[in-house]
Order: structure tokens, then sequence, then C-alpha cells
């Protein structure tokens, strides 16, 4: 299954995984504006202080690979749609809670039938009730990807995890369950 | 902007849609599709497919019919119509039936208008007219001449067939402020000139209040006339054809696309853009032709035959 993946959710895996956008084992995708974001947005500068180092690990869908699945039209629908539909939780129009660039990645993983990994409240209700999309955290990747017997976990990746303790938005509780059940280890406090 | 469920129903009204075949289409239950009708918004796939399977814009179903903005109908003089209810009525009706046409998010209410009516404003306007349309001096305009001043002035020139109640060749309205002038087609060449260029001057006038007086509008017919006396001075305007001649002497209907084109190209260009949107009985009401030279209009402006 392909995934598209979020940038938030791309700084959260690419220490975990480099090979993540490399290896098709893994189906990561990632949109052009999406690189653009990691590597040129200031607030993730201090945040993130070792993104230049995962810089040559990412690798961005060319758009003539969403071309061929009517992207274009989809992603025209998928801003239309965010000008009308409101949020139910916050009571705001989508297209005013949700970047471009969000919109750009709920059109490419309609268009590819591809899941979307997010850890953003509002991009994940508008992907999956509008777009019947499957939204998944970024712990809820790893788990999959340990499922599959593609990553080994060791002490290294799990201080990664530390760092998501501290300063990312708390993964959903059922996939922390999974990851210790998968792991045998305790998930970060 | 808010769900136009009403709007929804009529599009899958037009179309000759059922409930249960819009739900097969969709991909939904008839329980999905009663939620719509019921006001609920569909998801944004569901959206999507109703988009493409109605032929919308996107965003089309949440627009908001607000009534439309129709001005008080202006004549070219003749007698005193306008007071009269049954013409008014007839006129009414007709810009009813093409007001749906033009929107208010396409036309600015900010537009140039000319306050002054003196006889040196009659003067200054028939001699932009004159020069606008390239003229020189002691040769009247054409009907086309004036179908092309009426184009720079982006006025929507709308020809058809008018009931016998409506008498006069020409009237101008605002519609959502769109300055639009309907013509008789059947009205002879040089008298539609006038008519039109004396629309035209309404066209630049700031709009006469509903409740105008019969000497306030006497007034402005009286600077109207001043402007299409000098605005049609001289010699060389058309023959005795009709409009209608001149639409349709050609042997195919798609020859008339390209006149549509060329002399009313507001009216095409709005006419091009509703193409998909348009069942082709509608598409022959607001032609003002039968249905089979309708349905072969739509084709020769959406591109399904070459002309």
């Amino acid at each position: 299954m392909i995934v598209v993946n979020d940038t938030c959710a791309i700084l959260m895996l690419v220490r975990i995984c480099p090979d993540m956008f490399q290896d098709v084992r893994f189906g990561c995708v990632m949109l052009l504006e999406a690189y653009i974001e990691y590597t040129r947005s200031v607030r993730f500068k201090k945040q993130y202080s070792w993104r230049g180092k995962y810089r040559r690990c990412l690798k961005s869908l060319p758009k003539s690979d969403l071309d061929g699945h009517g992207y274009d039209e989809v992603l025209k629908c998928v801003l239309a749609a965010a000008e009308d539909i409101v949020d139910p939780v916050t009571g705001k129009k989508y297209a005013d809670e949700l970047s471009p660039t969000d919109l750009k990645m709920v059109a490419a993983s309609y268009s590819l039938g591809a899941d979307l990994c997010s850890g953003d409240a509002a991009l994940s209700r508008y992907a999956a009730y509008d777009w019947e999309r499957q939204v998944i955290s970024p712990l809820a990747l790893v788990n999959r990807w340990l499922s599959q017997h593609l990553l080994t976990w060791d002490d290294d990746k799990h201080r990664i995890l530390e760092d998501w303790v501290r300063s990312e938005r708390p993964q959903p509780r059922i996939d922390i369950v999974e990851f210790e059940r998968l792991t045998g280890r305790q998930y970060p406090r | 902007m808010k769900w136009q469920k009403e709007k929804l129903r009529a599009f899958i009204k037009e179309r000759g849609l059922t409930h249960d075949r819009l739900a097969e289409e969709i991909g939904v239950s008839r329980q999905t599709v009663a939620s719509w009708f019921a006001g609920q918004v569909p998801k944004g796939l569901h959206l999507m497919k109703l988009w493409s399977l109605l032929r919308l814009d996107p965003g089309s179903l949440f627009q908001d019919d607000a009534p439309h903005c129709v001005t008080r109908a202006m004549y070219h003089a003749v007698g005193n119509e306008t007071s009269q209810d049954e013409v008014r009525r007839e006129t009414e009706a007709l810009v009813a039936r093409y007001a749906g046409f033009f929107t208010r998010k396409d036309t600015s209410p900010l537009q140039h208008v000319i306050l002054s009516r003196d006889t040196g404003m009659a003067k200054s306007l028939s001699v932009a007219f004159r020069k606008i349309m390239g003229l020189q001096d002691g040769v009247s305009p054409s009907l086309l001449d004036i179908l092309a001043l009426m184009a720079k002035l982006d006025v929507c020139v709308i020809p058809r067939s008018f009931p016998k109640a409506i008498s006069a060749d020409a009237f101008f309205v605002t519609i959502n402020f769109k300055r639009v002038i309907f013509v008789d087609r059947s009205c002879k060449a040089p008298d539609l000139a006038k008519s039109l260029v004396h629309e035209s001057v309404h066209a630049m006038r700031p709009t006469v209040a509903e409740n105008a007086d019969d000497a306030e509008i006497a007034k402005e017919e009286k600077f109207c006339e001043d402007v299409v006396r000098q605005t049609c001075a001289g010699k060389g305007a058309l023959g005795g054809q009709t409009l209608e001649d001149m639409m349709f002497s050609f042997g195919e209907v798609c020859q008339f696309a390209p006149f549509l084109e060329k002399h009313f190209p507001v009216w095409y260009a709005i006419l091009k853009e509703n193409v998909g949107l348009l069942t082709v009985s509608r598409m022959a009401e607001v032609l003002d032709m039968p249905q089979t030279d309708a349905s072969a209009f739509v084709k020769c402006i959406s591109g399904g035959l070459v002309l």
C-alpha cells in the first residue's frame, strides 16, 4: 500500500527509516511541496537541526506520476470542497484550516488510492471522512513496517521516540499498545 | 457559502435523473441521497462525483441564488409603454428567463456612468461613440458598427424575437449589475441600429429609479435621442434587411456560431461558458430557435463539429 506522507510525518520518520522513500517496499511517497517545506521552512530549522543530513534521503513524487491518475481534476474538487465543507469539530471551513500542501496531499492520496500519514487532526478528518482515505499516524506506519519485518528496532531508534514525546503531537493510544506488543518495549512516557 | 439542496434537486430534475439512478451513479445508498436533499452536505468525494456527473463547476452546488438584481427596463421611446402593466409583465418574464446567466461574481457593481445629460454631454458622447466605431465624418454607422460598439462597451446584446406586447425594437436592463440589451431580431437594420445606440446611452447612464415619474423618463429619453441623432447623422446605413435575415442567411446552423461570436461576443462567451450545463431544450429557448438547430449549435460551440 502506498502512503503519502505529510511534512511532519517525514520529519518524525526519516531518522527511523532513512530508506523510506528510496526502498519501494516501504511504499512511501512525498509531494514536491512537502520536500520544499522540509528543506526551506524556517520554523523547522531549530527544532530539526539535523534535517539537512537526511535531505539526500528524500525523493519527491514526480508530477508526471500524478498526472496519469487525474490528479489535477481531483485537486480542483478537493480545493473547491474545502471551501465549502465545514470541519465539524472546529466549525471552520477546511480551506481556512488546512494549508495548500495539505490539500494537495489529500488530492494525491485520493488520486493514487493511497493512505495518508499525518498527525494533523483537521487534515485527518478531511481526508478520512470526506475522501474516505485511511489516515494513519507516524507510529502506526512504524508498526506497519515492524509487522512486515522491514525494520529492526534498536535503542537508537527508540531514543528518537523520546524526541517525539517531547516535541510532537501524542500518538494514538491504540498505536502505542500495538507498538509495545510488536517490540516488547515500553513506549516512552 | 451554504449547501444548496434545492439547486441539486433542480439539476437532477433537469437531467431527468431519479434518486435511485443518482445513488447508483455516485455509488451511495438511496438514504444517502435522501440525506443530501434533507440538507446534509455530501462528502468531498461524493461532491466530486456529483459535479462530474451533473457537469457542474466545482463549488456550484454551494453558491447561493440570491434574488437576481434586475433594474427597470428602459425602452426605445414608443409612446408611454413602460407604464403599461402587460408590457412590464412580459418584459420581466422575458428577462427572468435570462437572469441566471448573469451572476454577481462576474460583474463589478462599480461601473463608469455619465452623470450629466446636458447638450454638451450629448455631443461629447456621440463623438466618443463615433470615434470608438471608427466612423468618418458624414457616414452613419451600420448595425454591425453599433454591435461592435456594444462589444467594446462590454454590453451584452441578446437577439431574439419579442412577445407581441413588447412593440419596442430593443430594451435595456441591468441584471446583477451587468448591462444587457435585448433586441428584436425581426426589426429592420437601420431602425435597430438607432434603437441600439439609444439603449447604449441608457447603459452609460445611472439606473433609472423604479418610481421615476414620467417627466424624469421623458428627460432621459430626450437625452438618448439627442445622442442617437448626432451619432447616426450621415449617410450609408444598411438597407431593409432585418437582423433575423442576417443571422439566418446561412445554409448551415454552424455558420451561425461564428456570426454570433463576431457580432455578439459577450452573449456568445456566456453561452459557451454555460453550454455544458444546459439541456438542448433550454438552449433552444434562450437562442429562440428550434431544438434541432440548437442541438447543432451546441455541437458547434462545444467543439463537436469542425466549423
